[in-house]
């Protein structure tokens, strides 16, 4: 066959292929399968959708199409199931997994038009209860209605005995062998009752229970549904009021009630003390002073990072997801506390201090500010630097930029927190939990300690997290075994980005202060410091 | 006569092939087809005629490109058309044919790119100087993609790999006409590189058959694992004593990552392009051998040897663009 003839029959078999030209399949997001209401990855413990459940599928050309025309097959071997689809969107589906679907590891695929996606591995389990959260993402205030039947909100707040009624998922086929459940910032509700099965939600479970007599009061307290040994749902929260009046919000810390939009500086500097070991052995210190600063335009009723809606004082609260390349990309991500539009405060953010003066460039995208402004960073190339935060008075001002005039900020470092049995928390069994101590600040310090602890599963960056909010003045805290539930196991050979985690993060006064002389409303300005390790999750 | 004739032809491509492939006319567009609407701003020109024929592309009576076929008789062009109708002819000293298209609107590119002057199998390295690579280690480009020829309408397609949060309707590992790729939406620069000893035309329809193939699998980005292992291999080097931790650890990780990067089941930008040449040329085409990454930014401080261990398996544009593999395409 000669060079002419072989690309004449090439452009001929091209043009043949663009007659025949086939849309893309339908493909999966990588680990794109989950419980509709809890989002909670696969490769966590509660991770797998039961029979009966509402599962959500995330994707590319999965639609949109009439549910009816989109296929959802579920295989394990040679068994083989389709799953009813409810709604068809681009990047979505929502499907009701069969109640015959074989219980194990499977597989499932998508088909559209004919064309079928690749598998992607799901574990299907006779029960694992998701609980659906007001914001549709699986943590933060619950579709939870109060016993008058009004949505349970800040302002509508439940009492202590009150029965509530909770949305969810993934009870499964009911038998009488295992009753849930259900945790109230960890005291266990007395009275539980599965109510009927709501046809116009097909798939969707709820769940009556009593609070607990002596549950908190709080904004934020967490609720948890344990529907099979072992397996907690993820953790959404209610607010509770002993009066019913609305309740006193400890994460109002925009503080911009009754305006549309809240001009909002934030100034964070942290002093950071972290053990890392890439292996079990051999953890190397990090002690690291940063700086962040960010200047944002936010509406109304924004939602903030669920890292501020804390738990009431000696409770815990857990959240689950999947860490991304994006999520990891700036290492301060975690602190970015304000949504809305990022404001241009100009070209850095100075910081001065005793020990001279430090500047914070702003990131690529000018949404933050911020800098390593001290010690051994663990991060390529960071160097080393002499520590920056002393205890003392520190400075944060910008001449202002664009979107920004002229700020300025005064933090107080104070004392940094100290981990008391750091050194001996190099293991965790997650069935026992764990005991910290610290010794904090003392009277004028800090009131409050958040222990976090965390890991991803290394391929997948599937994370489970437990937040725990105790009193400074305590200096310890013991970590229910059930706080951990949904935290991965550490493999015997750890991969990807240690974080498997647990952090001691001092809790500074939160409320923003309103700003005099710049045309920023409020400011934010808190000085905190962290003590961490990497820790074996077992 | 003649006219209608090639009208007919445009109209309905495959039987023309089939004669093609007997008689060998004079000149044939297989690209873009009568009556397309292409999803671009940019239109494949492309089809056969003699060897190393000259040909007129004409856009109504304007000449839009001169081309030389190649020594196999095949030609291609990309041209940028304004919005509305076009009647597009090719005309050769043996004939012309002929395809009406309907272009839409579509924005300027952010950065001047030689997409007029790509060829199949051209590899594309574009710079964004708000990826974190850019900090890492000061790259000349942070993305790669593959132009893969065009689709039913003539649009022309890159494939490419992208993260799930960069991804479009296409999904991460995807073909995706000009104005849907990363290297349009992000990047500051982007340039085309050729291979410069030539693209064998078996090779470049079997690279073009892999890419469409891949491209139709739905296949995920390369896990954010992948990357964090090279982080964890950071952390176990200690550079006081310039070796690493543990070095039993160390050897297992550098392992994994080689066996990750050999996988055809997941990709990043560059693993994708680097596997389209390597896969479909038995190995004889390593785009990134030898691996003259250079390290600038944050990783410029760390351990020589480290980098050295570490950069077989560091499959990145740069690989590309510095291993003496590809010549840049200047658009001229």
């Amino acid at each position: 066959m000669t060079a002419r003839s072989l690309w004449v029959a090439a452009g001929c078999a091209a043009v043949l292929a663009f007659a025949q030209d086939r849309e893309a399949p339908p493909a999966i997001e990588q680990w794109g399968i989950s419980n509709a209401a809890s989002r909670m990855p696969l490769q966590l413990p509660a991770g797998g959708v039961a029979r009966g459940a509402l599962v959500r599928i995330r994707g590319w050309r999965l639609g949109p199409a009439e549910p009816a025309s989109v296929a959802v097959r579920i295989r394990r071997g040679e068994t083989r199931v389709e799953a009813r689809t409810l709604a068809v969107g681009e990047n979505e589906i929502e499907a009701l997994v069969p109640q015959d679907a074989p219980l194990g590891s499977a597989l499932l695929q998508v088909v559209r038009n004919g064309n079928a996606s690749l598998e992607w591995p799901i574990a299907i389990v006779a029960s694992s209860f998701g609980a659906f959260a007001r914001n549709g993402r699986g943590w933060g205030p619950g579709e939870i209605t109060n016993a008058g039947g009004a949505p349970n909100s800040e302002t509508r707040p439940a009492r202590p005995g009150e029965m509530v009624m909770l949305a969810g998922t993934g009870f499964g086929v009911r038998t009488t062998s295992h009753r849930p459940q259900v945790w109230v910032a960890g005291r266990l509700a007395k009275t539980v009752r599965l109510t009927p099965m709501d046809t116009a939600r097909p798939g969707v479970d709820a769940i009556e229970f009593a609070l607990p007599e002596d549950a908190p009061e709080g904004c934020y307290v967490p609720v948890e549904v344990s529907s099979a040994p072992g397996i907690y749902s993820n953790a959404v929260t209610l607010a509770i009021s002993r009066t019913g009046a609305p309740c006193a919000d400890p994460g109002d810390w925009i503080g911009g009630a009754g305006r549309p939009t809240v001009r909002m500086g934030s100034v964070t500097l942290l002093h950071a003390d972290l053990l890392l070991g890439p292996t079990p052995g051999e953890p190397v210190r990090y002690p690291v002073d940063a700086g962040l600063a960010s200047f944002s335009e936010i509406q109304s009723g924004a939602l903030a990072s669920p890292l501020f809606l804390f738990p009431p004082p000696a409770t815990c609260t857990t959240y689950s997801g999947t860490v991304s390349l994006h999520s990891l990309a700036s290492p301060l991500s975690m602190l970015q506390a304000l949504p809305g539009t990022p404001l241009d405060a100009g070209p850095a953010v100075a910081v001065a201090g005793a020990a001279g003066n430090r500047s914070l460039p702003p990131d690529r995208s000018h949404r933050n500010y911020w800098a390593v402004i001290g010690g051994h960073s663990p991060m390529p190339g960071a160097g080393d630097l002499p520590l920056f935060l002393t205890p003392g008075e520190f400075q944060v001002s910008t001449p202002g930029g664009p979107d920004v005039g002229a700020f300025h900020a005064q933090v107080r470092i104070g004392t940094p927190l100290v981990w008391r049995n750091r050194e001996q928390l190099a293991e965790v069994d997650r069935t026992r939990g764990a005991t910290v101590s610290w010794r904090s600040a003392g009277a004028g310090g800090p009131a409050f300690v958040l222990i976090v602890a965390m890991n991803a599963d290394s391929l997948s960056g599937a994370t489970g997290v437990s937040v725990c909010r105790a009193h400074a003045a305590d200096g310890s805290f013991h970590i229910p075994a059930y706080a951990l539930a949904n935290i991965p196991p550490s493999p015997a050979h750890p991969r990807g980005f240690p974080l498997n985690l647990m952090l001691l993060v001092e809790l500074p006064e939160m409320r923003s202060l309103p700003a005099a002389g710049t045309d920023i409303d409020r400011v934010l300005s808190f000085a905190t410091s962290i003590s961490g390790r990497t820790v074996r999750f077992k | 006569m003649l006219e209608s004739l090639h009208m007919r032809r445009a109209r309905i491509p495959v039987l023309p092939c089939a004669l093609a492939v007997a008689f060998a006319q004079p000149v044939h567009l297989a690209s873009p087809r009568d009556g397309a609407r292409p999803r671009s701003a940019y239109v494949v020109i492309q089809g056969d005629t003699q060897p190393l024929a000259g040909i007129e592309a004409l856009d109504g009576a304007v000449l839009a490109a001169t081309i030389r076929a190649d020594a196999a008789g095949r030609f291609e062009r990309v041209v940028r058309l304004a919005p509305g109708r076009h009647q597009l002819r090719v005309k050769s000293s043996g004939g012309e044919s002929t395809a009406n298209v309907d272009m839409g609107d579509f924005p300027a590119p952010q950065s001047t790119a030689p997409y007029e002057a790509l060829q199949t199998g051209d590899v594309i390295l574009a710079h964004n100087r708000n990826s974190p690579q850019d900090a890492l280690y000061h790259p000349l480009y942070t993305h790669s993609a593959l132009y893969m020829g065009s689709d039913a309408d003539g649009a022309p397609l890159l494939l490419e790999a992208v993260s799930e949060d960069n991804a479009l309707a296409s999904g991460p590992v995807a073909a995706v006409p000009i104005e849907q790729s990363l290297a349009w939406r992000k990047a500051d620069r982007v340039d085309a590189f050729r291979l410069a000893s030539g693209l064998t035309s078996e090779d470049r329809i079997r690279i073009v058959a892999w890419a469409r193939s891949t491209a139709a699998r739905g296949l995920p980005f390369r896990a954010t694992g992948d990357f964090g292992d090279i982080y964890r291999a950071w952390l176990l080097w200690d550079p006081k004593r310039d070796r690493p931790r543990d070095a039993a650890e160390f050897q297992r990780l550098l392992d994994e990552l080689h066996q990750r990067l050999l996988a055809t089941d997941a990709y990043d930008c560059a693993t994708l392009v680097w596997h389209a040449y390597r896969d479909n040329t038995k190995e004889r085409i390593d785009l990134a051998s030898p691996n003259r990454l250079a390290w600038g930014g944050a990783a410029e401080r760390e351990s020589q040897r480290l980098k050295a261990a570490l950069q077989p398996l560091l499959i990145l544009p740069d690989s590309f663009a510095l291993s003496g593999k590809l010549r840049r395409v200047t658009g001229e």
